[in-house]
């Protein structure tokens, strides 16, 4: 029997927006099985990254509930949401979520630091990351020098550093080009076979359809699950 | 864990732009103050040299703002965070204090030495939250 890592059930989220109360996410419901890729596909401002936040433990949902890897988000505190992003979810935002002005090592380095490895385990296990990536030989070069398609496999080696059971991407393709996007969502396929991640991908991109297991559209603030 | 993000944070801070530019001010308000010995120009500097830090950090807000996201991303605690951000900007009150130290004690003012630092401490302590707020 597949295990189901990720639960949104009934979520609504509202924004106050000057001064009137707008619902982005409309009674949102989704489950995500262990190793699998699903894909949330949908025009920009339909709430995808909302819902993706909200999985993160980043924003939280005004009615319904989100479990994760066992874990009911709506009844965690500040302290345990940041506590699940440490080791069970990682998010990679749009923007690639790294610092610019350090090398790829020195990102990477910085969950496997909150986590509290020591020294000798966090250049072993980032070698191995860089490896996986094909990163090797780039781990001194400052992020900003780096090309997109680089920094995406930065920002997807750091989410992995600390191995979570769910792996959040936000627009994974949309600052590329078609062929970086492939080579980005090939890995992203390596990834959730190798480690059985799971993976929830949002884009706008229909192409990035082909690469998941599951589809849903997201129109409005509501979640369909497309055939 | 805190060793090595503090390490972090001050890399960062020292290898930002705006660390250039609390020096080049620490540097011409000192020579302010020794030629116009007066206490007008004290309090002068003193509020100014607040200025001139959030100047330099809003001058290094992308690198900030990268820092926080990741430290956020990666699942650290409201209270770490603080923690790095009062570390970040300690770096930059550091070549303010020992300036403003040195001129003051050089001026026998001893006492305007002293509630210059705890200034620059309260300003420290202060600031880390609406810095969070701000940039998260």
């Amino acid at each position: 029997m597949r295990r189901i890592v990720a639960i949104v059930r009934n979520v609504w989220k509202y924004y106050s927006i000057s001064g009137r109360m707008i619902a982005v996410l409309k009674n949102v419901n989704l489950h995500v099985y262990r190793g699998e890729i699903v894909c949330i596909h949908g025009p920009s401002g339909a709430g995808k990254t909302t819902l993706l936040k909200i999985l993160a433990g980043l924003e939280r949902p005004d009615q319904g509930e989100v479990i994760v890897d066992g874990y009911n988000l709506t009844l965690l505190d500040d302290d345990g949401l940041a506590s699940l992003r440490t080791n069970v979810v990682s998010y990679i935002p749009q923007d690639y979520g790294l610092i610019d002005d350090l090398t790829v090592y020195e990102n990477i380095e910085i969950p496997l630091m909150i986590v509290g490895l020591g020294g000798e385990e966090r250049r072993s296990r980032i070698h191995g990351l860089l490896e996986y990536m094909g990163l090797l030989g780039r781990e001194n070069v400052k992020v900003k020098h780096l090309s997109g398609g680089e920094k995406q496999r930065v920002a997807i080696a750091r989410a992995l550093a600390v191995t979570p059971s769910l792996l959040l991407a936000d627009e994974p393709t949309a600052n590329l080009d078609w062929e970086n996007a492939k080579k980005v969502l090939e890995m992203i396929l390596r990834i959730s076979k190798d480690f059985e991640t799971s993976i929830v991908i949002v884009s706008h991109d229909p192409r990035v359809l082909e690469y998941a297991h599951r589809k849903y559209l997201m129109y409005d603030g509501v979640l369909k699950e497309a055939s | 864990m805190y060793r090595e993000l503090a390490l972090k944070s001050v890399k960062l801070s020292v290898s930002g732009r705006g660390m250039v530019y609390v020096c080049l001010y620490a540097l011409a308000s000192s020579m302010y103050i020794i030629f116009s010995p007066l206490s007008i120009v004290y309090i002068n500097m003193v509020v100014l040299s607040l200025l001139a830090i959030v100047t330099s950090i809003l001058s290094d807000k992308k690198t900030l703002h990268q820092y926080l996201s990741v430290l956020i991303l990666s699942g650290m605690r409201k209270r770490s965070i603080f923690f790095c951000i009062r570390t970040y900007i300690s770096v930059r009150i550091i070549p303010l204090a020992l300036v403003y130290t040195i001129c003051f004690s050089y001026l026998n003012l001893y006492l305007v030495a002293i509630v210059t630092d705890i200034i620059f401490v309260l300003f420290t302590l202060y600031s880390a939250y609406p810095i969070y707020k701000v940039f998260k």
